[in-house]
């Protein structure tokens, strides 16, 4: 089934400089299909168009040309756009900008209050959603005192009290150091096999390669899709868009490119090394 | 995260003054605040005073934790005291040197402007110690419902002292970060004339607004991608409600109104 | 010019409940035209030990001397100091403030009491350095991109002339190849300028092709100081702080581990695929 339905959007964005109208284009007829419980990753380099893309997924942004469906609702029509947020929560990057109240717990309660809940489901979804971000023992902390990382399993906590059956990452793990990025991607991970749609928007080849399939952006177009085998082997096209490849994928496409017989689909330091001590 | 400022500095026990409906703490402050500006008598001071006490005493908040929050306006109460002793005209004169003359009235009023302020203070930080930010802007919006019918959006305005209050240690800690950011660059605050020194603010000031209209959009796209909508339709996890020791509470200020009004 | 740190202890809230240490006994030496990348997660006290090279917190306990002058000997030092060591903040376009570019990178130039014609000078070049063009001296820094904006601050600092420069986390929120951009010209601005350069991040990945030496901290203390390949050796315990030595190292070290002899000193792509290729021809 797909879910997440765009066909042909178009987008700009209008600015003044020096008392002059300006647009720049960041969306030029962009058609995705997402299906129920896949995990897909856009990539891109910033200004590719990505996060605009996927702030139209929940009806933030409304297409200037084409149309989205979300769930078989179309996100332009203001009286069911609740039903599209409700079926698609967003993450988005910065991690000190969606946190709305002076203690976890008040934060949790902010979207359940929103949805109307009555108070004694909104306390038991506030636990079970902490519980599956590990962040339980902070319900009564203050959101100030928390680390990057933690804030963001906070707003995580936050989108999936709601019971979303689609979760948009803008960039999650931008300002998160290595050991916060981790952590949020296993949450991910773990969101997936819950059978959670999942897009991650990001600019990190190493998140993207655990995704099911990948979009790469560029100049406000779909330049590449795939399986991130099909897409990282394709070691030139990749980097003249400005992305990297995987470590492991550059070095056997290099080897092979001189004449060495080695498989191409590797991804990983595991499989390199399972290829180079056949 | 050093020297981190805990905003709305919420002590954090069980007490009495604890469960109390917030609306009661924040009509008590308002109501013991009008009878302090219009009681002159040192009797009914003393009343008050001691009807404080009880109250702070009740509350289980440690007096020092209390006294801390008085250092703040220490300049200010200085400043008026040494206004009122030094401008107030009297009778008796109990000091003079050339155009300063400190007279017994004098004295007597910067004391009773001090003892108002001190006052003042202990009881809206003993609202703030004892009642959750939470629960305060919960308190305010039930207590501005009724204006609702003149035009006063009291959802409007609850939701955005929870907004502040949710904002402040980020804004804080930003503004902290940009002034380091340009003493690197030179930035001196703490020598130069008045007009300097204000003019040395600019650096910090036009920042930390950018990033404020930044961290709003970004905001209110989060609030948005939620499902928030106003109050149509919202429920609330939490409540507060008027029990037994509200009723209580409000018979002991009643009683010390009437004391006071009697001696 | 060349940083020596004795003894350095730092504890914020002395006294209070709230006491913390946040460094331990650090002892430093980097000499002048060095290129140190400084390692360490959130919290391992990375940032508070930079930002005692700027005076902006006084040590606790210990020494800083800069070419043999304790820098917070007097305020005058410590002024000097400043303009000596550059300190280019995380996301540093967020201190811009000024109506145009040229005026917003001018601001240190003049606070540090420079004369008009210096002042211009000094702009121009820092901004030709980060790769400013003149087409934007006069635009709003409000509205250049986000990659122009950090370049231009960058420039701010630049124009100071320090002869220390500290970055933290110079890349943070960049793509692949604005980051790639920003590490290169790090490196050529080194090498024009000769002067020594600490960068801070949390990426290996990211410093360990053009550090000199690797201080990698952890709970305010410092684990290791040395070349980036002795650094590597410790992948275990690398690992448990929370930090993962270069990919081609990790690849590297399984290699050897199956029975491969690869020369540790490997550092880039192209040489262990050349090792590959005749190992395997």
């Amino acid at each position: 089934m797909k879910k997440v339905f765009c066909e042909k959007v178009h987008y700009d964005y209008t600015y003044f400089s020096d008392e002059k109208e300006k647009t720049i284009k960041a969306l030029k007829g962009v058609d995705l299909e997402i299906n129920e419980g896949e995990f897909v990753s856009i990539l891109g380099i910033n200004g590719s168009g990505k996060s605009t893309l996927a702030k139209h997924l929940n009806g933030l942004y409304k297409p200037l040309r084409g149309v989205v469906y979300i769930d078989g609702i179309n996100t332009s029509q203001d009286e069911t756009i609740f039903e599209v947020r409700k079926y698609c929560g967003m993450i988005f990057q910065n991690p000190d900008n969606q946190i709305i109240g002076t203690i976890v717990e008040d934060d949790i309660a902010f979207g359940l209050e929103n949805l109307g809940i009555k108070p004694s489901e909104i306390i038991k979804r506030i636990n079970k959603s902490l519980e599956e971000v590990e962040m339980l023992e902070y319900k009564d902390k203050q959101p100030s005192m928390l680390s990057g990382g933690q804030k963001q399993r906070v707003s995580i906590a936050g989108v999936l009290a709601m019971e979303p059956k689609c979760i948009v990452f803008d960039e999650p793990t931008a300002m998160l150091d290595p050991v916060g990025r981790k952590k949020i991607m296993e949450i991910i991970k773990k969101l997936k096999d819950k059978g959670i749609t999942i897009v991650l928007i990001t600019h990190f080849m190493e998140e993207a390669i655990e995704s099911d399939r990948i979009i790469v952006m560029n100049d406000g177009e779909v330049e590449m899709r795939g399986t991130p085998v099909e897409i990282f082997t394709q070691v030139e096209k990749i980097k003249s868009i400005g992305l990297e490849v995987p470590l492991c994928t550059e070095i056997a496409y290099k080897l092979k490119k001189r004449g060495i017989t080695i498989k191409e689909d590797i991804l990983t330091i595991e499989e390199m090394v399972g290829e180079l001590c056949r | 995260m050093a020297g981190k400022i805990s905003i709305g500095q919420y002590y954090p026990v069980d007490s009495k003054i604890h469960r109390l409906d917030p609306r009661s703490k924040l009509l008590w402050v308002l109501i013991f605040v009008i009878v302090l500006f219009n009681i002159k008598e040192v009797s009914s001071y003393i009343i008050a005073i001691v009807s404080l006490g009880i109250i702070v005493k009740t509350s289980k908040v440690p007096f020092l934790l209390i006294l801390k929050s008085l250092k703040h306006i220490l300049f200010i109460m200085i400043f008026t005291a040494g206004l009122n002793i030094f401008l107030t005209d009297g009778t008796i004169v109990l000091f003079e040197y050339k155009f300063i003359q400190i007279t017994k009235e004098g004295l007597q009023f910067a004391s009773l402007i001090i003892v108002r302020l001190i006052a003042l203070v202990i009881s809206s930080s003993l609202l703030t110690l004892t009642t959750k930010p939470m629960e305060l802007t919960i308190a305010i919006e039930k207590l501005l419902k009724p204006l609702k019918i003149i035009g006063i959006p009291s959802h409007d305005i609850a939701m955005i002292m929870t907004i502040a209050l949710s904002f402040i240690p980020t804004l804080i800690d930003e503004m902290e970060k940009i002034m380091k950011a340009q003493i690197s660059r030179g930035s001196d605050f703490e020598t130069g004339t008045l007009i300097e020194r204000v003019k040395s603010l600019l650096p910090i000031l036009v920042p930390l607004f950018v990033s404020s209209f930044r961290r709003a959009d970004d905001l209110a796209m989060a609030m948005e991608s939620r499902c928030y909508r106003g109050d149509i339709n919202r429920s609330k996890m939490k409540d507060i409600k008027f029990k037994k020791e509200d009723y209580i509470f409000f018979g002991f200020l009643f009683l010390v109104i009437v004391i006071i009004n009697i001696v | 010019m060349s940083i020596k740190i004795k003894n350095l202890h730092s504890v914020y809230n002395e006294g209070t409940v709230f006491e913390k240490k946040a460094l331990e006994n650090i002892n430093i030496e980097i000499n002048n035209g060095e290129f140190i990348g400084l390692i360490g997660h959130t919290g391992s006290g990375k940032s508070t030990l930079i930002q005692h090279l700027n005076s902006l917190i006084k040590p606790t306990e210990g020494e800083i001397t800069i070419d043999g002058i304790n820098i917070n000997e007097n305020k005058k030092i410590i002024k000097e100091s400043r303009q000596n060591v550059g300190l280019v903040f995380q996301y540093p376009e967020h201190q811009l403030f000024e109506t145009t570019v040229y005026e917003d990178v001018a601001f240190g130039a003049k606070k540090m009491g420079m004369d008009k014609n210096e002042i211009d000078k000094n702009v121009r070049e820092s901004l030709e350095i980060v790769g400013i063009g003149e087409e934007l001296y006069e635009k709003s820094p409000f509205e250049i991109s986000g990659g122009q904006k950090r370049k231009v601050a960058l420039a701010g600092v630049l124009v100071m002339k320090p002869k220390i420069l500290v970055l933290d986390e110079p890349t943070a929120g960049l793509d692949p190849k604005s980051r790639k951009a920003v590490l290169e010209n790090i490196k050529e601005m080194q090498n024009k300028l000769k002067i020594t350069i600490i960068l801070v991040s949390h990426s290996m990945e990211d410093v360990a092709k053009y550090a000199d030496r690797l201080i990698v901290m952890e709970k305010g203390k410092i684990v290791y100081f040395d070349k980036p390949n002795e650094v590597f050796k410790y992948e275990k315990r690398l690992e448990e702080i929370g930090l993962a030595i270069p990919k081609i190292k990790k690849l590297i070290n399984r290699l050897n581990e199956k029975g491969y002899k690869i020369e540790e000193d490997i550092n880039n792509i192209d040489e262990l695929v050349n090792y590959l290729e005749r190992k395997m021809r």
